[in-house]
């Protein structure tokens, strides 16, 4: 049997920053690894590995391009990502959560 | 006439009780003259004898003087030489202090220099550890547990065939296959694809030789997280 996460148990900053992309237009179903890169300016690495760790979570899915058309761009085809339902729901409920946190240590910061 | 006589008589008797007095004088006037000319030649040997003993007490404070002068010039002297031993001293004190000072400044910089460089050696020696040597380790126990695997191959062989359609440069591919060796089996083909996917829709040089290293770099790190991720049942 699979041993399969739910959730992070530490949020870094890019984690956010590829949760909120995803969360921008969460039925859009071809996001890869370069254009995440493109958009949010982190390194390949990083988000390869936020990713695969999304994944396992199972806030998103992959399938890949369509071959025939990939080939007559003359490229291999891309990996694509999407979130899932459920995933969408934790991706929401995180980023409220650190909204939320984040609103609190302001309130700390006026109030000291 | 016997009234003649007595006042001859008296006469005489005047006379000579005046003459009596007349001597009585002049002996108690030499006497005193003789007294006063002692007096006289005492108080000149006296004061001649002061004088003398003045003259010899200020020759001898003249001569004890000299010497009091004369020592106090020696000592005026030693003094002075000793102040410059002094001097001297201070000066060679100081200037061996400052030398000191400089050597032990000259030693903590060296320290801390030593410190700074051990810091950055082991720093490189971490980095060039954890970007080498470990990938090694991991190839290396990838191999012991017969990971290389012939879907692995096929998946790579397949992988080759759609890429010598695409743009995708041959050489890239390779780095790509060599790379993946420290990877899981199960994920080695997929990750090839992925970025070989991604480097093909790169725009410019720069992006894509970022997004390559950036992979390379990582590496480790991705065999890590999906080493420790993977399935506890692997597909074989």
């Amino acid at each position: 049997m699979a041993t399969v996460d739910q959730g992070p148990r530490k949020v870094s900053q890019p984690l956010l920053q590829v949760v909120g992309l995803l969360l921008r237009d969460p039925t859009r179903d071809d996001w890869y690894g370069l254009g995440i890169v493109r958009e949010l300016g982190l390194g390949s690495g990083t988000v390869t590995q936020i990713l695969f760790r999304l994944q396992q979570w199972g806030w998103i899915e992959d399938h890949w391009e369509d071959e025939a058309e990939a080939h007559a761009d003359g490229r291999p085809p891309r990996r694509f990502y999407r979130l899932t339902g459920a995933g969408e729901l934790a991706a929401r409920e995180l980023m409220r959560e650190r909204q939320a946190r984040i609103a609190r240590l302001q309130l700390r910061g006026t109030t000291a | 006439m016997k009234r003649k006589t007595a006042n001859a008589h008296a006469d005489a008797t005047l006379a000579r009780a005046k003459a009596d007095a007349s001597a009585a004088n002049a002996v108690a006037a030499d006497n005193v003259h003789t007294a006063a000319h002692t007096a006289a030649r005492d108080a000149a040997n006296t004061r001649v004898v002061t004088t003398e003993v003045a003259a010899a007490i200020i020759a001898d404070d003249a001569a004890g003087f000299d010497d009091v002068i004369a020592a106090a010039q020696a000592s005026d002297a030693a003094a002075t030489k000793a102040d410059a031993s002094d001097t001297a001293a201070d000066t060679a004190y100081t200037a061996a202090y400052t030398e000191a000072a400089a050597a032990a400044a000259a030693a903590d910089h060296a320290d801390a220099v030593a410190v700074v460089a051990a810091i950055a050696a082991i720093a490189v020696f971490a980095a060039v550890a954890s970007r080498i040597v470990v990938p090694v380790i991991y190839a290396v126990l990838n191999r012991r547990r017969g990971a290389v695997r012939d879907c692995d191959r096929g998946a790579h062989g397949a992988l080759c065939s759609w890429a010598k359609r695409s743009n995708v440069r041959e050489w890239t591919l390779r780095v790509l296959r060599f790379a993946s060796i420290v990877l899981p089996v199960e994920q080695r083909h997929i990750w090839t694809a992925e970025v070989a996917g991604s480097l093909a829709c790169a725009e410019t040089g720069r992006e894509w030789a970022r997004f390559l290293l950036g992979e390379l770099v990582a590496l480790p790190d991705h065999a890590w997280v999906f080493r420790r991720r993977r399935p506890r049942e692997r597909v074989r």
